[in-house]
């Protein structure tokens, strides 16, 4: 952030029309949530059983000669 | 008769900006030589009006000159720490704050947009456009900046470009002695600088991700609607002189209308934190775009002093994001849009060598 500049807490609030410490609370509660939502997303997904792979048709031995 | 090539063609850009509209500036060391990827030389032309139709005439037989056009130059360059920082600043237009970074090295100049509040007039400034040796040299007064871009493409030079557009007040030849030469080329790698905070801080540049991006500031403005009765008249190349054949008026404003600020990033895409924040209205703060260039000071405390360039968009939401195919990998490019409930939705913060008054 450059120097002197104001503060992203700031910012919101000016943007929101609250105070500092409110838009920093509503801030907070919001990464808290993402940061949540990450987590999960990054938990395992359950492995898969391992499908066996599908048999080839024989079409030669099939088809009508 | 001489023939000259097209790459000869010069441009040179006020380094003061007028203290009135159309104020004159004679002096040669008052200017940059610009560098110009396409360069071309602007040459006054007249509007007119014609008896076309009048009492049923099919054709024109005769014609009126009403105004001189007003005069375009467009600059597209590698972006720099002196030229394209002067005209970044000026279309922005509000009052540039110079501090001292480092004591005679570098200082820092810092600009919002124009407030309304300080009217609609942006700073205005000369511009010489001249193939030297020829007939063909003017200078311009009463130039604004209309558009200005900043962009970069992979790991390419960063590119700014001006859209310049001037009363059509104008001298030839242009009468300025001593002008300066070209700017050196320098060898710097391109750097840019593209970060946003979404309660996080995120730097873009740092993963390798980002394919290109672009900001680009839209001053809107209408010569033809800034005209007015009694708008004062000039003869071709010279403003002293008037009610010859070739006499014509020009403006003496050139006020800017409803500004639009736009900007769009392409990056590889991963995480889909950036269509998190644009579904859930997420504000970026500090959303910056910038070019750096040489350390000002190197060894110095702190180690580095870097010149830039930045446009920075205190506030803005992501509005759009699609899928793009970049060079065969996936990747996002993003809308965003400035958001604000001042008055200035863009900054311009350069850093460069000059110490105090820049502009």
């Amino acid at each position: 952030m450059a120097e002197g500049a104001k503060t992203r807490a700031e910012i919101l609030a000016e943007l929101w029309n609250v105070t500092p410490e409110e838009a920093a609370r509503h801030e907070a509660a919001r990464l808290a949530k993402r940061a949540a939502r990450t987590a999960a997303q990054a938990e395992p997904a359950a492995e898969e059983t391992g499908e066996p792979e599908a048999k080839k048709k024989d079409d030669a031995a099939t088809d009508p000669a | 008769m001489t023939t000259y090539l097209q790459r000869a063609a010069k441009l040179y850009i006020g380094k003061t900006v007028e203290g009135s509209y159309n104020a004159s500036n004679t002096t040669g060391s008052n200017y940059l030589r610009a560098v110009n990827d396409t360069p071309l030389v602007t040459i006054p032309v007249q509007e007119f009006r014609t008896d076309q139709g009048r009492a049923g005439s099919e054709f024109a037989s005769a014609v009126c000159k009403t105004y001189w056009e007003p005069s375009g130059i467009n600059v597209a360059a590698d972006a720099d720490f002196d030229l394209a920082a002067r005209l970044w600043l000026r279309a922005a237009g509000g009052t540039i704050t110079n501090t001292t970074v480092v004591s005679l090295l570098a200082g820092k100049h810092t600009c919002p947009m124009l407030p309304e509040s300080s009217g609609l007039q942006l700073p205005s400034f000369n511009a010489i456009s001249v193939m030297e040796g020829s007939g063909y040299s003017f200078r311009y007064a009463g130039m604004v900046v209309g558009q200005a871009t900043m962009s970069q493409e992979g790991v390419n030079a960063i590119k700014t470009s001006f859209s310049l557009v001037g009363s059509g007040k104008h001298w030839s030849p242009h009468g300025v002695t001593s002008l300066p030469s070209a700017p050196s080329f320098t060898c710097l790698r391109p750097f840019a600088y593209l970060s946003y905070d979404n309660g996080d801080p995120v730097d873009l540049g740092a993963g390798c991700t980002v394919r290109g991006w672009t900001v680009s500031l839209d001053n809107a403005l209408n010569p033809q609607g800034d005209r007015c009765t009694g708008d004062s008249t000039q003869d071709a190349g010279d403003p002293t002189a008037s009610g010859g054949a070739s006499d014509a008026a020009y403006n003496g404003k050139l006020h800017h209308r409803d500004r639009s600020v736009t900007a769009q990033i392409t990056i590889e895409a991963d995480a889909a934190d950036e269509w998190d924040d644009m579904v859930e209205g997420v504000t970026l703060t500090d959303v910056t775009f910038g070019a750096r260039g040489a350390d000002l000071d190197p060894g110095g405390t702190p180690d580095t002093t870097y010149e830039y360039l930045k446009i920075i968009i205190p506030t803005a939401k992501i509005t759009r994001i699609v899928n793009v195919d970049s060079d065969g990998k996936f990747a996002i490019q993003m809308d965003l849009l400035p958001i604000t409930s001042g008055t200035s939705v863009l900054t311009v913060d350069v850093v460069n060598s000059t110490i105090g008054t820049f502009a």
